[in-house]
C-alpha cells in the first residue's frame, strides 16, 4: 500500500530530521575539539578517543546501562502490552481510575519518583531484615524502577494503536475455534504490533537516558552512563563524553545497516506478520 | 515490522557483546571494578563530589594499601543525603560541604573519625581545625575549598572596580551572570549591603530582597548559572562579568590566560569540603588510613593540583602549581578569613530563616 | 468467571506492579506532605496542613498570602502547551510521511527518529548551546521552545504513526470521489481516524513537558522557576520534603484534573479516545 508522498510533505520530513540530527553533528565535530573545556574550536584532534578508551568507568557505565535499559524495556513492554490491551477490551467502570493509574508515572516529577522509591526500597530491606535477608541497592532496584515508568508508555500506544479496531475481531476467532491464547497470538498480537513496537523503543529510550531516578535507587558501585554524565557535566561537556556520543551513535548506526544487510535475503519471503 | 524489533535487538546486542568483551580484556588496573564484593576483601567506598581527585592519588592508594577503591559521585550534599538516609548503600567516606556537617550529625549519619589521632594530622592549616561547624574536629577533616568570586576576560571587559558594584549598583551597563545557588546569590546580596551571609535578621533579608529583584530585572542580567557555563560565555564573549566558584574559574584560566578573576572588596562567600567518616562504614581502618594519606603534603598537593579547588593543608603550600599560588583568588588571606570578610556560608539555625531563604529565591524566580 | 480470569490475565500484572511501584511509593509521599520539616531534608511531626497551605500561596508561619506557586504553574501551563503545539506542527505531519513509506524504509525512518535520543539527553541540550551561540540566542526563551521541542518531539511523533499507520486510506478517496476539495477530504475522512494517536502523542508530551525544567533552565538561562524547578529545590537544597511532596502533588493534581474536565467535557467516548 506504498503511496507518492508530496514532495512538500517530503522536504518537510527531512527538514525536521536535519533538526533531530544538527546537534549529533555538532558533537561529533567538537569531539575532535583540542580544547578540554570545549567552548570554542581550538583545532584538530583524536586525543579524546584514547581519554575514552582508557576510562574503565566508561565501558562498565555504557554495560550497566543497556542491561538495565534491556531488561526493564522487555518486561515492561509485556505488562504494558497486556494493559494496553485489556483497556481496549473491556470499557468498564474502571476506566477512570485506570486512566490516572497510567497517567500518574508521567505526570509525577522524576525527583518524586525517585525518591519516594528510595524511601519504598529502605522500607521493603527494613521488613525484610527482620527475616534475616536483605539487599543491596542496584541493577534490580533501578531495573524495577526503570519498568515503572515503562509501562504507561507501552500501554498508551498500544491502546491508541488498537482504539477503532472492533472488539469483536477477536470474539469471531474464538468463535472459529480459536484458543484465548490462539486469538491473542494469531489476531490481536499482529494488529497491536506496530504500536508495541513504538511502546518499546519508547521505554528503551526512556531508559537509557534517565539520570534522576536511576540515581536515587542505584546504591553504591552501580553507575549507569547518564549518572556517570551528569555528575561529570557539573565540569562542563569534555571532548571525551563527546567522543563516547560520536562512538555509541556511529555504533548504533553500523550495528543497524549491517543487520539490514544481513536480514535482506529473507525479505523477499517473510513478508508482513 | 518484525524487522524493526528484531533491528533493534541486533544491533543492541551486538553492541553490549563487544563493550562487554573490552571490559574483560582490559580489566587490569581499575579505579572502579565492576563487581562489588561483600564486607571483607580491601575495598574502601567513597562518596565525593565528581571529578574532585585525581584518579593518580587513588591509583596510588590502591596500589600502597593492596586494596580496591569505589568512588561514586554526588552532584549536591542533598542528593547525597537522601541517598545515605535511603539505605540500600554503604560508603565509607564522604565530602560534605561544611554547613552540611551538623545536618549528618544530628541525622546520626556520621561517626567520629578521631582526625587528631592521625600522623599527618599536624599538617592542616590553624584557620581551618577547629571550625565552627565540628569544634575539636571530632567528625571533619578538611578537605578543599572553594571561595566565590566574579570572573571576567582580560581580552574583552575591564571591571571599573573590585566590587559587587559593577553587578548591585545603579548602573547598568555590564553584561552579568549570577550562580544558579540561593544561598551564593542571596549571600553576595547581603556582603554588598554590609551583612552577614547567614543573616537571619528579617530587615536585612528584606533589603537584599528588593536590591535582588531590582538586579535580576536590569537589563544587562543574562541568566543564572554555574561555573563551565560562565566560563564558556566569558571565552565566547558573549557575558561580561560572571560570579563563579573560583577554583572553576582557574581551570578554564589555565587554558586561557585571558580568564580572570577577583574576589569582590566588600567581602564574598566561601565553603569547604570536609572528609567524613560513615556510620556503618564497613571498613573504618582503611578509610582513617586513606583521609591520612590525603593529608600527606604531596597528596593534598597532587589533588588541588589537578581540581584547582582551594588547599587548607600547610604541608603542600609549598608544592602547589606555581599558577595557583600566583591567584591571589585562589588563597584568600588569614586576615579575610578571620575578619569575616570572607564568610563561611554555615547552615541556616532557624527553621523561619530557611523559609525566608526560600521565599526570597522563589519570589525572584516568579518574576 | 471466565471472562474475570482473562480481565486479571491482561490488567493484572501490570495494574499490580503499578500498585506496588508506584501507588505505595506516592502514598509515602503524600504522607510526608502532611508532616512537618524538622531539620534540612527531615521530617516529623506534627501532622500538619501546613505544606498545602504554602502550595496554595499562605504562609502560616509569616501569616501571608505569597502566590509566586500559582504564577509559576500558569508559566509553566503555558511553556508546555505552546511546546506541544509546536510539537504537533513538526511532528504530524513526519507521522504521515513516515506510515506512507515501503515496509522497510518505515522501520528505518523510525529508528532515525530515534537514534538521536540514544545519545546523552545533557549532552544534546550543550549541542544546542554551541549552535545557537554565535546568532545569540541562548538564554532566550526561543531558545528553550526549540530544545523543548527536541526533547518531546519523538514521544509525540511515535504514537500518532501508530495510528496513522492503519489509516483506511478508501475513506479519503471516497471523500474525494464525492468531490470534496483535499483540505476539506482530509479533515473529514482522515484526521478523525488519527485521533486517538494525535491525543495520546499531546498527552506524551505536554504532561511531561510540564514537570520539566532543565531545558528552561540551561537553554532559558534559568531566570525564571517553572513547577519543576520549584520541586526540585524542595527535595535538594531547601531541604523541605514536606512542602516539596505538597508541591508535586499540585503539579500532578494539575494534570489529573485537567484530564478529568476533559473526560467529562467529551463524555464517554472523549474518555475512550483519551486512553
Amino acid at each position: 500500500m506504498t503511496r507518492r508522498t508530496h514532495p512538500a510533505l517530503s522536504a518537510w520530513a527531512w527538514l525536521v530530521y536535519g533538526f533531530l540530527y544538527l546537534p549529533i553533528l555538532v558533537l561529533i565535530i567538537f569531539s575532535f575539539n583540542d580544547s578540554k573545556f570545549g567552548a570554542t574550536w581550538a583545532g584538530f584532534t583524536t586525543k579524546w578517543y584514547g581519554v575514552l578508551l582508557a576510562r574503565e568507568d566508561v565501558r562498565e557505565a555504557v554495560t550497566n546501562t543497556l542491561l538495565v535499559a534491556l531488561s526493564s524495556t522487555l518486561i515492561s513492554t509485556v505488562l504494558g502490552t497486556l494493559v494496553g490491551l485489556g483497556l481496549w477490551r473491556y470499557s468498564s467502570r474502571f476506566r477512570l481510575p485506570l486512566t490516572f493509574l497510567l497517567v500518574t508515572p508521567i505526570v509525577i516529577p522524576d525527583v518524586v519518583m525517585g525518591v519516594s522509591l528510595l524511601m519504598f526500597y529502605s522500607l521493603v530491606r527494613g521488613g525484610l531484615e527482620l527475616t534475616g535477608w536483605t539487599f543491596e541497592n542496584g541493577f534490580w532496584t533501578v531495573m524495577f524502577a526503570h519498568v515503572t515508568f515503562q509501562i504507561s508508555y507501552v500501554a498508551l500506544t498500544v491502546r491508541s494503536r488498537l482504539a477503532g479496531y472492533d472488539r469483536s475481531l477477536e470474539e469471531a476467532a474464538r468463535d472459529l475455534g480459536a484458543s484465548s491464547v490462539q486469538s491473542f497470538l494469531r489476531v490481536i498480537l499482529p494488529l497491536a504490533l506496530p504500536g508495541v513496537l513504538a511502546g518499546a523503543l519508547l521505554a528503551f529510550t526512556l531508559s537509557l537516558d534517565d539520570f534522576v531516578v536511576t540515581y536515587f535507587t542505584s546504591g553504591s558501585g552501580f553507575r549507569t552512563l547518564p549518572v556517570l554524565i551528569y555528575t561529570s557535566v557539573k565540569k562542563g561537556v569534555t571532548p571525551d563524553i563527546n567522543a563516547l556520543s560520536t562512538l555509541l551513535v556511529l555504533f548504533t548506526v553500523i550495528a543497524i545497516i549491517a543487520a539490514n544487510a544481513i536480514m535482506r535475503p529473507r525479505a523477499g519471503r517473510g513478508g508482513e506478520a | 515490522m518484525k524487522r524493526l524489533l528484531m533491528l533493534a535487538l541486533l544491533g543492541l546486542s551486538a553492541c553490549h557483546r563487544i563493550e562487554t568483551s573490552d571490559t574483560a580484556a582490559e580489566g587490569q588496573g581499575a579505579t572502579t571494578p565492576a563487581p562489588v564484593e561483600r564486607n571483607g576483601g580491601r575495598v574502601l567506598r567513597i562518596i565525593m563530589w565528581s571529578d574532585y581527585i585525581d584518579p593518580e592519588v587513588v591509583k596510588q592508594f590502591e596500589k600502597r594499601e593492596n586494596a580496591r577503591v569505589i568512588l561514586d559521585t554526588f552532584e549536591s550534599n542533598e542528593y547525597m543525603l537522601a541517598k545515605l538516609q535511603g539505605g540500600g548503600a554503604s560508603y565509607d567516606l564522604a565530602t560534605p560541604s561544611n554547613y552540611f556537617i551538623q545536618v549528618m550529625v544530628r541525622a546520626k549519619l556520621l561517626q567520629p573519625l578521631e582526625a587528631q589521632k592521625l600522623s599527618n594530622f599536624g599538617n592542616i592549616g590553624a584557620g581551618f581545625l577547629n571550625p565552627n561547624f565540628d569544634p575539636s574536629n571530632v567528625y571533619t577533616v578538611p578537605y578543599q575549598y572553594a571561595a566565590t568570586g566574579l570572573a571576567y576576560n582580560s581580552g574583552r571587559f575591564t571591571p571599573s572596580s573590585e566590587s559587587w558594584k559593577l553587578i548591585f549598583g545603579d548602573t547598568d551597563t555590564v553584561r552579568f551572570s549570577l550562580l544558579d545557588d540561593p544561598r551564593e546569590v542571596i549571600g553576595a546580596a547581603l556582603k554588598y549591603l554590609g551583612y552577614s551571609v547567614n543573616s537571619s535578621d528579617v530587615a536585612q533579608l528584606r533589603e537584599a530582597r528588593d536590591l535582588l529583584r531590582r538586579t535580576v530585572s536590569k537589563r544587562g542580567f543574562e541568566s543564572f548559572s554555574g561555573g563551565p557555563e560562565v566560563r564558556n560565555k566569558l571565552l565566547a564573549g558573549t557575558l561580561d562579568l560572571g560570579q563563579i566558584y573560583v577554583g572553576d574559574l582557574l581551570q578554564g584560566a589555565a587554558e586561557d590566560p585571558n580568564l580572570k578573576v577577583y574576589l569582590p572588596s566588600e567581602g564574598t562567600t566561601i565553603s569547604t569540603d570536609t572528609l567524613v567518616l560513615l556510620r556503618g562504614s564497613p571498613n573504618p581502618a582503611l578509610a582513617r588510613k586513606f583521609v591520612n594519606f590525603v593529608l600527606e603534603g604531596e597528596v593534598s598537593a597532587a589533588i588541588s593540583n589537578y581540581t584547582y579547588y582551594g588547599n587548607p593543608n600547610t604541608a603542600a603550600a609549598p608544592l602547589l602549581d606555581p599558577f595557583l599560588r600566583s591567584q591571589k583568588a585562589f588563597n584568600p588571606s588569614q586576615d579575610d578569613l578571620k575578619s569575616g570578610k570572607v564568610e563561611f556560608i554555615n547552615e541556616l539555625q532557624a527553621g523561619n530563616t530557611t523559609r525566608l531563604y526560600d521565599r526570597i529565591w522563589t519570589d525572584l524566580k516568579a518574576r | 468467571m471466565l471472562t474475570l480470569r482473562r480481565f486479571f490475565a491482561t490488567l493484572g500484572p501490570g495494574v499490580l506492579w503499578l500498585a506496588v511501584f508506584l501507588i505505595v511509593p506516592v502514598a509515602i509521599m503524600f504522607g510526608y506532605s502532611l508532616l512537618t520539616r524538622t531539620d534540612l531534608a527531615q521530617v516529623g511531626g506534627p501532622l500538619t496542613l501546613e505544606s498545602w497551605g504554602r502550595v496554595f500561596g499562605y504562609d502560616a508561619l509569616f501569616r501571608e498570602w505569597v502566590p509566586d506557586n500559582l504564577r509559576v504553574l500558569g508559566r509553566s501551563v503555558l511553556i508546555a502547551g505552546f511546546s506541544t503545539l509546536l510539537c504537533v506542527l513538526m511532528g504530524y505531519p513526519l507521522a504521515f510521511y513516515i506510515a506512507r513509506q515501503p515496509a522497510r524504509r518505515k522501520s528505518f525512518l523510525l529508528l532515525l527518529l530515534i537514534i538521536p535520543f540514544w545519545t546523552n539527553f545533557l549532552i544534546r541540550v550543550y549541542a544546542w548551546i554551541l549552535i545557537l551561540r554565535p546568532f545569540d540566542l541562548v538564554p532566550s526563551l526561543t531558545a528553550t521552545f526549540l530544545g523543548m521541542v527536541y526533547a518531546f518531539l519523538p514521544f509525540f511523533v511515535l504514537p500518532v504513526y501508530s495510528s496513522v499507520e492503519k489509516v483506511d486510506w478508501r475513506l479519503l478517496e471516497a471523500a474525494q470521489d464525492l468531490g470534496a476539495p483535499p483540505a476539506k477530504a482530509f479533515m473529514a475522512a482522515v484526521f478523525p481516524q488519527t485521533l486517538p494517536g494525535l491525543i495520546a502523542g499531546i498527552l506524551l508530551t505536554f504532561i511531561p513537558a510540564l514537570g520539566t525544567f532543565v531545558v528552561s533552565d540551561i537553554l532559558g538561562g534559568a531566570k525564571t522557576a517553572l513547577i519543576g524547578n520549584l520541586v526540585q529545590n524542595q527535595f535538594g537544597q531547601a531541604g523541605d520534603w514536606p512542602y516539596g511532596s505538597a508541591l508535586s502533588f499540585l503539579l500532578m493534581g494539575a494534570v489529573l484534573v485537567g484530564l478529568w474536565l476533559y473526560a467529562r467535557a467529551a463524555g464517554q467516548k472523549g474518555l475512550e479516545e483519551l486512553i
